[in-house]
């Protein structure tokens, strides 16, 4: 692995305003995405996992600069995407591409296979008629589909063929980075390890890094090189995946490990379960976000919010508890 | 022991302008009291719409249940007067939703919806109601339960409003409770909460439960008996042990293998190829044989029929039929 991260992002925040009345008068912000530093590096499977609401989907769609983010930066190659200007943030979108969650609603039902996955090429300037088709061709059986699908629509097709297009249209461009956004939740279960499969083909096969954006940990750890793991807004553990699965640190994280449910009727599994749900992105929690739910809250944690720190080699987490704040023992 | 269900040969079927589509295909099987069922399948397959037939709640057009009984407590269900079939449902069958934002309306307080069904079957007025939905909610870890009577669908978190859908199942005690999908929408660790819930409720209450789910790692949890389908039929059915240990249909197998599992390394998934089947063009023979890699020949002629291999185990299956065949012969 190269030391030089390819995407480099720092602080990122993504706030969406709550207005009310006729005015709009901005009554709060939602903090969707709440200072998150991220490195991802040529050629690795980075994976965002987290519950709904924690903001592993906003910070995918905003280092895309889909969504404009409110504070922060993300270098990609050497360059700022959040400061760029349209026409550098066109070309620079080439290397960089998203596989959404649904491809019911991510592809249009009024263009042919063949004009969805083309389209790319022609507003980048690659590729037109013969060469376009050729190329569209090419992309459809590597994706395993077939080159007769060109002129189909998106209706003909089943769910797991719908998201190889969506894969197809992604990575008709050559990116070098690609977002995969929940690429198999929509899919049924004996669709899915398919789909998990030619992604893993495609990683080796172009050299791609991807960042995975998932809530299955057991298809993370299937999938990735690195994880992190969001609660509302931030990421409060990161670690090279072997070590986080045989010794995850976080309480956050320990409990979403317990909660997979294993297929072996025998094997008891000692569950913690967790109190209450996650608190609302608007009105996170004063001190460490988890401190409402945490089994080992102490008083220091209410109080002051924990950075994500080095705990053992790569391995980071942001926990009191953990990295034995004096001020946390001393409650204890 | 009496069976609290038995469904014998349901066939329900829905008429759309382009095709006759037999969302169910002649699905049998048999509940004990207090036992739990587990129907497995992808979308599609007809495990919903099992749970739909048993409670009567197929309408024409477009569906229609055409043939079979289900017999609860020993009457059949299909052949009871819509009045008689009302006093049933919600009663002595109740049912919760996968959607827990859908299935409360959202214009009545969570109270109005809950004392309902308390008022109409058992017979409770005003005061008394409440009380009973308030010793409900406390029973599924609804916390400050009277202020919840009322709010309304949307002030209640995912988690909480599923709580609330059970306690409103549970409230009139039924034999038998259909769970469809009733985690599948929620987050994993709020999924943990609401399962050891159930299986804490089942404890106390000895209800009888069919918990359809498309997850097998939910399934090894709550069930004890296992129906696993595909394309409207049950293709394989044992008791969950044996269904894990020694899984003998291919889909099973398949669907088993195909899942990454948090405690093994792989590179390749194993994986089931191919699609489920249109339901409009459903392949002749056995269902399953354009995505078997067991393929024979008479696969693509026949149907095999749902045949006991060893004790309470059956698969539908020329694989295993064959073999008993031979047994036979010999």
């Amino acid at each position: 692995m190269n030391n030089e991260p390819m995407l480099r992002v720092r602080g990122l925040k993504k706030y969406f305003p709550i207005t009310t009345g006729v005015f709009s008068r901005v009554v709060g912000y939602v903090k969707a995405v709440d200072g998150v530093d991220l490195d991802i590096f040529p050629g690795e499977a980075y994976s965002l996992v987290g519950e709904s609401g924690c903001g592993k989907t906003t910070t995918g769609h905003t280092i895309l600069k889909l969504l404009t983010p409110t504070e922060g930066s993300a270098i990609f190659q050497g360059q700022d995407i959040f400061s760029m200007s349209r026409g550098n943030l066109r070309d620079m979108r080439k290397q960089m591409q998203i596989i959404f969650q649904d491809p019911y609603s991510s592809l249009n039902p009024r263009m042919t296979v063949g004009e969805a996955i083309g389209e790319a090429l022609e507003v980048h300037g690659i590729a037109r008629g013969q060469e376009r088709r050729k190329k569209v061709e090419e992309i459809l059986e590597t994706c395993g589909l077939a080159y007769y699908h060109y002129r189909r629509y998106p209706h003909e097709f089943s769910g797991g063929q719908r998201q190889r297009i969506v894969i197809a249209r992604a990575l008709v461009l050559n990116p070098q980075f690609v977002v995969a956004d929940e690429p198999i939740s929509a899919l049924d279960v004996s669709i899915q390890s398919q789909i998990i499969n030619l992604l893993m083909d495609l990683k080796k096969k172009f050299g791609l890094t991807f960042l995975f954006i998932s809530h299955d940990l057991s298809v993370v750890k299937h999938m990735s090189d690195r994880v992190g793991v969001m609660y509302l807004g931030s990421v409060v553990e990161e670690s090279p995946k072997k070590e986080f699965y045989a010794n995850p640190l976080h309480p956050y994280s320990q409990t979403l490990l317990s909660a997979v449910p294993i297929m072996d009727p025998f094997r008891k599994k000692e569950r913690i379960i967790l109190k209450g749900d996650v608190p609302s992105p608007a009105k996170p929690p004063t001190g460490c976000r988890f401190h409402t739910r945490c089994p080992y809250v102490r008083e220091y944690c209410s109080r002051k919010k924990p950075e994500l720190k080095t705990a053992y080699g790569k391995h980071r987490v942001s926990c009191h508890k953990v990295h034995e704040e004096p001020e946390y023992v001393s409650q204890g | 022991m009496e069976h609290i269900l038995q469904v014998k040969d349901l066939k329900t079927t829905f008429y759309t302008d382009e095709a006759v589509i037999h969302a169910v295909d002649g699905v049998s099987f048999d509940m004990q009291p207090g036992e739990v069922l587990g129907l497995v399948g992808e979308s599609g397959c007809g495990k919903s719409v099992v749970s739909l037939s048993i409670m009567r709640l197929v309408y024409y057009p477009p569906g229609k249940i055409e043939g079979g009984e289900v017999l609860f407590r020993g009457k059949n269900l299909l052949s009871v007067s819509e009045a008689q079939m009302r006093k049933i449902r919600g009663n002595e069958i109740a049912m919760i939703f996968q959607e827990p934002m859908t299935s409360f309306n959202p214009v009545y307080t969570i109270g109005n919806q809950v004392t309902e069904a308390i008022k109409l079957h058992q017979g409770l007025e005003g005061i008394t109601a409440k009380k009973k939905a308030i010793e409900m909610f406390k029973l599924v870890g609804i916390p400050r339960a009277e202020e919840i009577l009322s709010e309304y669908p949307h002030q209640l978190s995912g988690g909480m409003r599923q709580r609330a859908m059970i306690a409103m199942a549970l409230s009139c005690n039924p034999n038998l409770l259909i769970a469809d999908e009733p985690t599948t929408a929620l987050d994993v660790t709020i999924q943990a909460q609401i399962l050891e819930l159930m299986k804490g409720l089942k404890r106390k209450i000895n209800t009888a439960i069919i918990f359809i789910t498309h997850d097998l790692g939910v399934i090894a949890e709550m069930a004890e008996h296992v129906a696993v389908m595909y394309a409207g039929k049950i293709v394989e059915d044992a008791d969950i042990g044996s269904l894990f240990t020694e899984p003998l249909h291919p889909y099973t197998i398949g669907l088993m293998q195909s899942k990454p599992k948090l405690e093994e390394e792989k590179d390749i998934l194993a994986f089931i190829p191919g699609a489920v089947p249109n339901p409009m063009e459903m392949p002749v023979g056995c269902s399953f044989n354009p995505r078997c890699k067991h393929v024979m020949e008479i696969c693509r002629r026949q149907m095999p029929e749902l045949i006991e291999i060893k004790s309470g185990h059956k698969v539908r299956c020329w694989l295993h039929s064959k073999a008993v065949e031979r047994n036979h012969e010999q």
